[in-house]
């Protein structure tokens, strides 16, 4: 294995340690059909207060990747390959109850979406957080209390001690996801995993929700793997993006280099179609075609039939990763002015140029 | 070219009861629709934006008198629909359609694909015979970019954007004059929506339709909408082209709200405005204007007293004291 620093993995190479590493993810998930590939041989790294957005559609396997490293993948899904890196450890290969033990929610914790399903209804939302300080730091109840509060305060809720005594179904949902937010950080994790955190929310309650999130991880100097579906919302908070298609990572870099020259066809369709403020046109652009459905993935690169420029190897076999610039894009068209081919055993986001595999 | 209109609102409210009581003043309700006056004019596309609760889904079921107005007055190819009777009513359905968020539980699971878009054949249609029926399917089939081969299928067959797809040749089968859509393109992945709200366009223009465009997606709005209203705890805070909405916002609210999201370009970071609060409950609506709770320049005339909304220039409306 290459050092993650010249890896497609971190576009921006630097001394600093990964805090999360990814490599060589694959999650299989078990259908009517038989198995088919979730997530197939995604590479990455998330440095020390950095922000990293997984952007994808429905289907594109975000969530799947978020759920794979938290180990909360449901009962017929399953990580066939790989290793997840937490602090040089790879999680895989410990126990279940190391894991929830001393990884969960100590290193990493998550933020979900629909906080109303993530949070118990029958449980005040103090007791909620009091819950994960005396598991995770053997606090007593009462420092339990002063801590929950002052996280409370923390993520901006008003009035802490009556919220602390009420149940979710009385707060807004802005409020519920900052109780959410508050139970993520009160065992200050390293690593945050916020799933479509404000896609249930209000344009004037996201946009306090993300600043709120950025001001967290300067305060608490956390790293976030942000998993979203918006891609103005990436531009807003991400440092790095990764793009994912049919499981695959098929686009990374930089957020300015990705919104500025989007390399891969999918990536350049998906930030066309968004509709934007000065845009006077009557049309929008559109990718033709939709999402394959995991069964029924075509051969070749995922994106082909859907894909202007495909050419006849495309249909083929699945590309390798491309450098172009500090972008790593699994593209046939970057294969003359890469600036290094990436090939053979170094390759850690696809299946190797020159082979096909599938589900 | 002189502007026909096609629908005018006048004083529109909605109120929901909440608590019961003999005595007038015991009563609850929320004000779901408070005072709306607009005009739309044939072939225009009306924006309606707000937050979770202004009232924007209530104001669209209330025009179509799927819920039955509090008080006010719909004026539709200049008639008062606010007298009409049942049969007159149901008469209308054929001029003004809904198109709700969600596809999925829009269309009836049990039913293919050829029954639910000829239903409302069926029921408007009674002269035409079946073949006629079906061939207007398989033709409003096409309209929407679907194949006429999938006349047999089931609604789970379909991915969400076909299934939008399906529920706007249901909606446009009687030739509607006016379209309701109802965060018709919220549900979908950007890549799907952009095909979607592409079709909308196109069938507005090819059968000279008039959308009341409702949606909390400032972006799509602007891009689909001639003209924006601004909804807040069921008032109007402001109407103006799209243009100008954006380009000059005049009520703090839209202000806000047009601040509060993304630029969409990563180098301009941390440029969003911050709108602290939430929207209050409207049970406790406040007593003025009911934005003071949160407005940036809210003074104490605010709190207690409702400002009028004033046309500041030709066709930009606003109600603020302060604009």
């Amino acid at each position: 294995m290459k050092p993650s620093n010249t890896t497609p993995g971190s576009p921006l190479p630097s001394n600093k340690k990964p805090l999360l590493q990814v490599k060589d993810l694959s999650v299989k998930f078990r259908t009517e059909e038989g198995m088919f590939f979730a997530v197939e041989h995604i590479s990455f790294d998330l440095e020390e207060q950095k922000t990293l957005a997984i952007v994808g559609e429905s289907g594109s396997g975000k969530s799947v990747t978020s759920l794979a490293i938290m180990q909360l993948l449901a009962e017929n899904g399953k990580i066939t390959s790989g290793e997840i890196f937490i602090d040089d450890e790879d999680i895989l290969k410990l126990s279940q109850r190391q894991v929830q033990h001393s990884i969960l929610g100590k290193k990493i914790s998550m933020i979900f979406q629909e906080p109303m399903t993530a949070l118990n209804p029958i449980l005040k939302v103090g007791e909620q957080i009091m819950e994960t300080i005396i598991e995770h730091q053997g606090a007593s109840r009462k420092e339990a209390y002063a801590i929950a509060l002052d996280t409370l305060k923390q993520v901006g809720i008003p009035s802490p001690e009556q919220r602390i005594k009420q149940y979710p179904h009385e707060l807004s949902g802005g409020m519920r996801q900052r109780v959410m937010i508050a139970m993520g950080l009160v065992t200050k994790p390293k690593i945050m995993i916020a799933d479509e955190p404000t896609t249930a929310l209000d344009v004037t309650i996201e946009a306090q929700i993300l600043n709120l999130l950025e001001n967290l991880k300067e305060t608490y100097k956390t790293a976030i793997l942000f998993v979203t579906h918006d891609l103005n919302v990436v531009a807003d908070i991400a440092d790095d993006v990764i793009v994912m298609y049919c499981g695959e990572i098929i686009e990374k870099g930089p957020v300015a280099d990705i919104f500025e020259t989007p390399r891969h066809p999918y990536t350049i369709g998906l930030l066309a179609t968004m509709p934007s403020l000065d845009n006077d046109n009557d049309i929008l652009p559109t990718i033709r075609g939709v999402v394959p459905n995991i069964t029924k993935r075509p051969t070749g690169c995922y994106f082909h039939p859907r894909c202007d420029h495909a050419m006849p190897q495309c249909a083929q076999r699945s590309p390798a990763v491309f450098q172009v610039g500090q972008q790593a894009v699994k593209c046939f068209l970057y294969e003359q002015d890469a600036l290094g081919v990436q090939d053979g055993p170094g390759v850690q986001d696809g299946p190797g140029a020159g082979e096909v595999n599938h589900g | 070219m002189d502007k026909e209109l096609l629908l005018q609102v006048k004083n529109l409210n909605k109120f929901f009861l909440l608590k019961k009581s003999l005595r007038e003043k015991n009563r609850v309700y929320v004000k779901a629709v408070h005072n709306v006056s607009f005009d739309v004019y044939r072939g225009e596309t009306l924006g309606i934006v707000g937050e979770s609760g202004c009232g924007k889904s209530t104001l669209g079921r209330s025009i179509l008198r799927l819920y039955e107005p509090t008080s006010g007055d719909i004026i539709f190819n200049n008639e008062n629909i606010m007298a009409y009777d049942a049969t007159r009513l149901r008469a209308l359905r054929e001029d003004m359609q809904y198109i709700f968020q969600d596809p999925y539980s829009s269309m009836n699971p049990k039913m293919t694909i050829r029954d639910i878009i000829m239903e409302p054949l069926d029921n408007f249609r009674k002269e035409m015979n079946v073949k006629a029926k079906e061939d207007r399917v398989a033709e409003l089939l096409e309209i929407v970019g679907l194949s006429r081969d999938v006349m047999n299928r089931y609604p789970h067959e379909f991915s969400g954007g076909q299934r939008q797809r399906i529920v706007i040749a249901r909606g446009i089968a009687l030739n509607p004059q006016l379209l309701i859509c109802d965060e018709s393109v919220s549900a979908l992945d950007v890549s799907v929506q952009a095909q979607i709200i592409n079709l909308l366009q196109e069938l507005k223009k090819r059968l000279n339709l008039t959308y009341l465009f409702i949606s909390h997606d400032l972006r799509v709005v602007k891009f689909i909408s001639d003209k924006i209203m601004v909804l807040y705890l069921g008032e109007i805070m402001e109407i103006a082209s799209s243009d100008d909405l954006f380009a000059a916002p005049r009520h703090p609210y839209t202000k806000s709200l047009i601040g509060s999201i993304s630029s969409g370009d990563p180098r301009a970071k941390h440029t969003r405005v911050i709108l602290e609060g939430e929207i209050p409950n409207p049970m406790n609506a406040p007593k003025g204007c009911p934005f003071s709770t949160r407005c940036p320049i809210a003074t104490e005339k605010c709190r207690v007293e409702k400002p009028a909304l004033v046309e500041l220039e030709p066709d930009h409306f606003a109600s603020c004291f302060y604009v």
